[in-house]
């Protein structure tokens, strides 16, 4: 599927999708996935001056293996973001941007709540080629545990071959901080009301960067219902 | 609540005893001052009441209107009716403080409280802690000022109407007008609710604004001494050692240091 000219993708019922894109422009990919197993491939190309920005929302109980590749071919500015609640399904993100030529910007975000069981895993690689003088990369994933059984990993790889760059990545595994927790508690709210407030309030920050009314109101509709 | 008994109460946190046999009632109506060193074990107490996890209770009981709730949650006790302001509130990203007020509303009550009534009840209080009305779409305690954390607790605190309220330094880093806020809105509360009130503060200022009918001394983790709210007076004024001198007390504290408590995530340990 080639983008050109077109600024705006909408996936409102994401279950199993391959495909490549072209960008060339502003260019918005977002995502509400669904389904009991879904499986996500796009290799996505983006061209000279290009700005693409991926927003992909998962919410629901499932089997996730999602895996974007992202190869930006001029000074571009690539934005991926990921929101996801695992709870006894497994998922894994797993996604690359490789950034060839100067100049470019490239940040992914990926935020993630682990309610039970679930193996968890967020892999992120941002490369920048050698020559690539004068980009600005930076990774970030966060998963927070609510449960002692939660197995969560946070891989992220910085691949970089210049030296004239900025490149940073954050990484954090853990619980829930016990201090916002016993406040939460300390005002009547039970422990699955505190950690269903904090998950809620945690993908809110992520809903204010969605520009889709539809997938808003899916999203907004799914925390409402969050236990 | 008819009364608050704390009785032989022993509290450890991370393996070391901060309260070493607490006992301590308090009335219906009464304001307590509880005063003593930094380090004896003040905000140990408050948090222990609260069910802090993080405070251990080893040995001893709390028993609230003849219930114990030594075991219970911290959300058991608050909908019996205690309340803790803290001394420095968490900030919680993207929980707005308007969507938390209703859901803390609604954990003390049988059915949902109704829109209309939940507007009403958050405007008037907000209006008598001077609430900026866009605070309150705000992410909870983010970005608030030292005094807006406070004022927000005690906004909360009208919100809940409890029986007991446990204030730990309500009164740190406000500016005078804050202060005298503050003060008019505890009296107002005890006045109208009859809730009761056990405060922590280093300034005398907040008891002589409140008059606290009692105090109470916590020295080395144990209550050395019971009085009425002149004695809060008498210490702020002379002090601890004129104090020891003359009751006779020993003002010491023996043992290991209390620990501080950090409030970062925890790490997945395996």
């Amino acid at each position: 599927m080639i983008s050109d000219g077109v600024n705006s993708i909408v996936f409102s019922s994401l279950k199993s999708n391959t495909d490549h894109f072209t960008v060339n422009s502003l260019t918005r990919i977002e995502g509400f996935i669904e389904g009991d197993n879904a499986k996500i491939n796009w290799d996505i190309e983006v061209e000279e001056n290009a700005k693409l920005d991926i927003i992909l929302f998962d919410l629901f109980e499932g089997a996730r293996e999602v895996e974007i590749n992202v190869s930006a071919k001029g000074k571009t500015d690539v934005k991926v973001y990921v929101a996801s609640l695992a709870d006894n399904m497994n998922k894994h993100f797993n996604i690359k941007v490789y950034n060839n030529f100067g100049y470019a910007k490239s940040l992914v975000k990926m935020y993630g709540l682990n309610k039970g069981s679930a193996k968890f895993l967020f892999d992120g690689t941002t490369s920048v080629k050698k020559g690539a003088k004068k980009c600005d990369v930076r990774q970030d994933g966060r998963i927070i545990n609510f449960s002692s059984k939660s197995r969560s990993t946070v891989s992220p790889k910085l691949l970089v071959g210049e030296n004239d760059v900025k490149a940073s990545h954050g990484a954090v595994v853990g619980f829930i901080d016990s201090k916002t927790l016993f406040y939460l508690m300390s005002r009547g709210l039970s422990t699955e009301q505190a950690l269903s407030l904090y998950a809620k309030g945690s993908f809110m920050t992520f809903v204010d960067i969605l520009s889709d009314e539809g997938i808003k109101c899916k999203v907004e509709e799914a925390l409402g219902v969050l236990k | 609540m008819k009364k608050l008994s704390i009785e032989n109460l022993v509290v450890e946190v991370e393996n070391k005893v901060i309260l070493k046999g607490v006992n301590l009632e308090i009335d219906s109506g009464d304001i307590l001052a509880l005063v003593g060193p930094n380090g004896h074990g003040k905000s140990t107490l408050l948090n222990a009441l609260m069910g802090n996890p993080l405070y251990n209770i080893i040995s001893g009981k709390i028993i609230m209107d003849g219930v114990d709730i030594t075991s219970m949650t911290p959300d058991e006790r608050s909908k019996r009716g205690m309340f803790m302001a803290f001394q420095t509130p968490p900030e919680i990203e993207g929980v707005s403080s308007i969507d938390f007020y209703k859901e803390a509303i609604n954990s003390h009550l049988d059915s949902p409280i109704s829109l209309f009534d939940y507007y009403r009840k958050l405007n008037s209080s907000s209006e008598k802690v001077k609430f900026d009305s866009t605070m309150k779409n705000r992410s909870l305690n983010v970005g608030f000022s030292g005094g807006e954390k406070k004022r927000n607790e005690i906004l909360q605190m009208l919100l809940l109407n409890p029986s007991l309220a446990l204030l730990d330094e309500i009164d740190s880093g406000l500016d005078v007008d804050a202060f005298k806020l503050i003060a008019d809105n505890i009296i107002e509360i005890s006045k109208v609710n009859k809730t009761s009130f056990m405060i922590i503060s280093h300034y005398d200022m907040l008891y002589k604004l409140v008059k606290p009918n009692k105090t109470a001394v916590l020295i080395d983790g144990k209550i050395v001494k019971v009085s009425d709210g002149d004695l809060a007076f008498e210490i702020a004024s002379d002090g601890y050692e004129a104090f020891s001198k003359k009751y006779k007390i020993d003002i010491e504290k023996h043992g290991q240091e209390a620990p501080v408590l950090s409030s970062c995530a925890a790490k997945n340990r395996k």
